[in-house]
């Protein structure tokens, strides 16, 4: 059983995979220079790399920062691109080394990214004195022309409260809403100054939706069921209308009828 | 005598018990009994308009068999001539050919109904004819002129054919105070009585449940000039009834506005004021006979409908419709025209 155990285990890669390196020339560097390293590996078939392997943007050490890592794979290769940023302060040409890194691939193999070492020197001579002159000045500042950016934002907020206004104006919102239509109220402020009982017929016709007349009181009465605590008044309003209006009979005393129309302006405005 | 309130309610008891036996022997019928009991008491000719097997004829007959007196009826055929209706030729029992007195004037000047059954199959000379018989009352014929003081005319047409049919003019219509709809029963219970219940089979058995003369005819012209005298139609009225046939005349003009129908080419010919005549004196009989002494507005609406309905002619290409649009401008303007107006 024992060899059968041994037969499953993974078998480790059959043949290292081919790493190939461009490191960036080993003289000539200063301060904050950007050092491009690119590699590229041979992948078996059907092999790719490991991404939680790549190494990861970081100060590595307190002179050497790994600025970024791009990956690149293609069916057979994988290129990688390291950038690495040097801050060593030299006071003389000095080499620094940068150390191999390490990544895996799908199929558990681990591989070393080859280190490279480069020399870096001083910028100026150590001995040179420091004074204020040789600050540089500042190079000349140019405003950027903000005003099409504010004209542009202006067109948009104004766009924009139109849009809302319109919205608003098509949706009925806000200021747009419709005051109730309430004909009775209307009708009673009227009749305050005018005592017609035909104001508070026109009133009736509004509410119904339609002509109202004294023989479809009881159809106005059951799709106006809040009135009809008034029933028997509006009742006793329409013949006495019928009276003046189609029979012989006299007005009777308007003082009815306004506080009729009143009556109906409460229960119109909910306050009773 | 009619001048006394004893005789007019005496009068309004006898109407109410001709519209309750008159509603017991013919079911679901009750408005069109209702409207030709208003033409009687407003001595306005009827022209029943409906599908076949309603009860049209029954329902006339009946109301004929309740007001009493001769009458005369006619079948409209396509070779019915005006003729025909005045003289009856014949051969007598020695072969001699003999001219006799028609339909018409067989029962005398004293013809209370005189009935057109299916009145669109004859032929426009007799409708031409009937014009002068309804409109004034009278017939020349055998030389002199025959005066029927009692004449209704009641006729009926059936809507569903076309065929061999000849649409009344539009002066012969006029001349009928009211075109009344029968329509099938609307109630279940109606129609399943109608079709189980023995007692609706046999017609003339049932025609003579009706008392006979209940409302006696030789009163009803002397009733009418009561009716209309006495009832009374205020300015506020008079003007609802102008606004209500100027809408229908007019109905951009008055506001109305119905669905799926053009108001600029929808009416193309309004009411006349012999159609407006008929809807006062229909009104004041409806008023009359609610017991009432002055015309309201809903006795005004509930006649408006079958005195317009034949009177107002819509736009050729609307006319196939007239059937919903009529109603549905009717409806418009009793929801708009305001009453009591200004």
């Amino acid at each position: 059983m024992k060899w059968l155990l041994l037969a499953l285990l993974p078998f480790p890669a059959s043949a290292q995979p081919v790493v190939t390196a461009e490191n960036p020339h080993a003289y000539g560097w200063w301060l904050g220079d950007e050092l491009v390293q690119r590699i590229s590996i041979g992948l078996p078939p059907g092999v790719t790399i490991d991404p939680a392997s790549l190494p990861k943007p970081r100060a590595v050490d307190y002179w050497l920062d790994l600025r970024s890592v791009e990956a690149k794979e293609t069916d057979t290769e994988l290129r990688l691109t390291l950038h690495w940023q040097n801050f060593y302060s030299a006071l003389e040409p000095s080499q620094r080394d940068v150390p191999p890194q390490s990544i895996r691939l799908t199929d558990r193999t681990a591989i070393q990214l080859p280190g490279f070492a480069f020399v870096t020197s001083p910028i100026r001579p150590i001995m040179a004195p420091s004074t204020r002159d040789q600050l540089q000045p500042d190079p000349r500042f140019r405003l950027i022309d903000t005003t099409p950016a504010r004209i542009g934002l202006g067109l948009s907020l104004a766009a924009l409260t139109l849009s809302v206004l319109a919205l608003a104006w098509h949706q009925a919102l806000g200021p747009f809403r419709a005051r109730a239509a309430r004909p009775f109220t209307r009708a009673a402020r009227a009749m305050a100054r005018n005592p017609d009982r035909r104001l508070l017929h026109r009133a009736l016709d509004a509410a119904f939706g339609r002509v109202l007349i004294r023989a479809d009181l009881p159809l106005f009465l059951a799709s106006n069921p809040q009135f009809h605590p008034l029933a028997n008044r509006l009742k006793a309003f329409f013949a006495a209308s019928d009276t003046t209006f189609f029979g012989k009979g006299k007005a009777p005393d308007p003082a009815e009828v306004v506080s009729l129309a009143r009556a109906l302006s409460r229960i119109e405005r909910g306050r009773s | 005598m009619l001048q006394d309130p004893k005789a007019s309610a005496d009068w309004l008891s006898r109407l109410r018990d001709a519209e309750a036996q008159l509603n017991g022997a013919i079911l679901g019928q009750s408005r069109a009994i209702r409207l030709i009991l208003l033409s009687v008491l407003a001595r306005g000719h009827v022209l029943l308009a409906g599908d076949v097997g309603t009860g049209k004829t029954t329902l006339l007959r009946a109301v004929a068999r309740a007001i009493g007196g001769p009458y005369a009826r006619v079948e409209g055929t396509v070779d019915l001539l005006p003729t025909d209706l005045i003289y009856d030729a014949h051969l007598d029992a020695d072969g001699k050919p003999r001219i006799e007195p028609g339909p018409a004037l067989s029962k005398g000047e004293d013809l209370s109904i005189f009935f057109f059954n299916e009145i669109n199959r004859a032929r426009p000379q007799v409708h031409a004819m009937l014009l002068r018989m309804m409109a004034e009352r009278s017939l020349t014929a055998f030389r002199r002129e025959y005066r029927f003081p009692h004449l209704q005319v009641f006729a009926d047409r059936n809507q569903i054919e076309r065929d061999e049919t000849f649409e009344l003019p539009a002066a012969a219509r006029d001349r009928f105070a009211m075109e009344i709809a029968v329509t099938v029963p609307a109630e279940r219970d109606d129609r399943i009585a109608l079709a189980f219940d023995t007692r609706f089979h046999d017609t003339d058995a049932l025609i003579d449940t009706i008392t006979p003369g209940l409302l006696p005819y030789h009163g009803l012209n002397a009733l009418a000039v009561q009716i209309q005298d006495s009832v009374h139609a205020s300015p506020v009225l008079q003007r609802y009834v102008f606004d209500l046939c100027e809408a229908l005349r007019d109905p951009i003009r008055a506001g109305l506005a119905i669905e799926g129908a053009d108001m600029v080419r929808l009416v193309r010919g309004g009411v006349s004021p012999r159609g407006m005549q008929a809807l006062v004196r229909l009104a004041r009989a409806a008023a009359w006979a609610e017991g009432r002494d002055a015309v309201l507005p809903q006795d005004v609406r509930e006649v408006f409908g079958p005195v317009m309905v034949h009177r107002t002619f819509l736009g050729s290409a609307y006319e196939a419709r007239r059937e919903v649009l009529v109603p549905a401008l009717m409806r418009a303007a009793f929801d708009t025209i305001p009453v009591p107006a200004e």
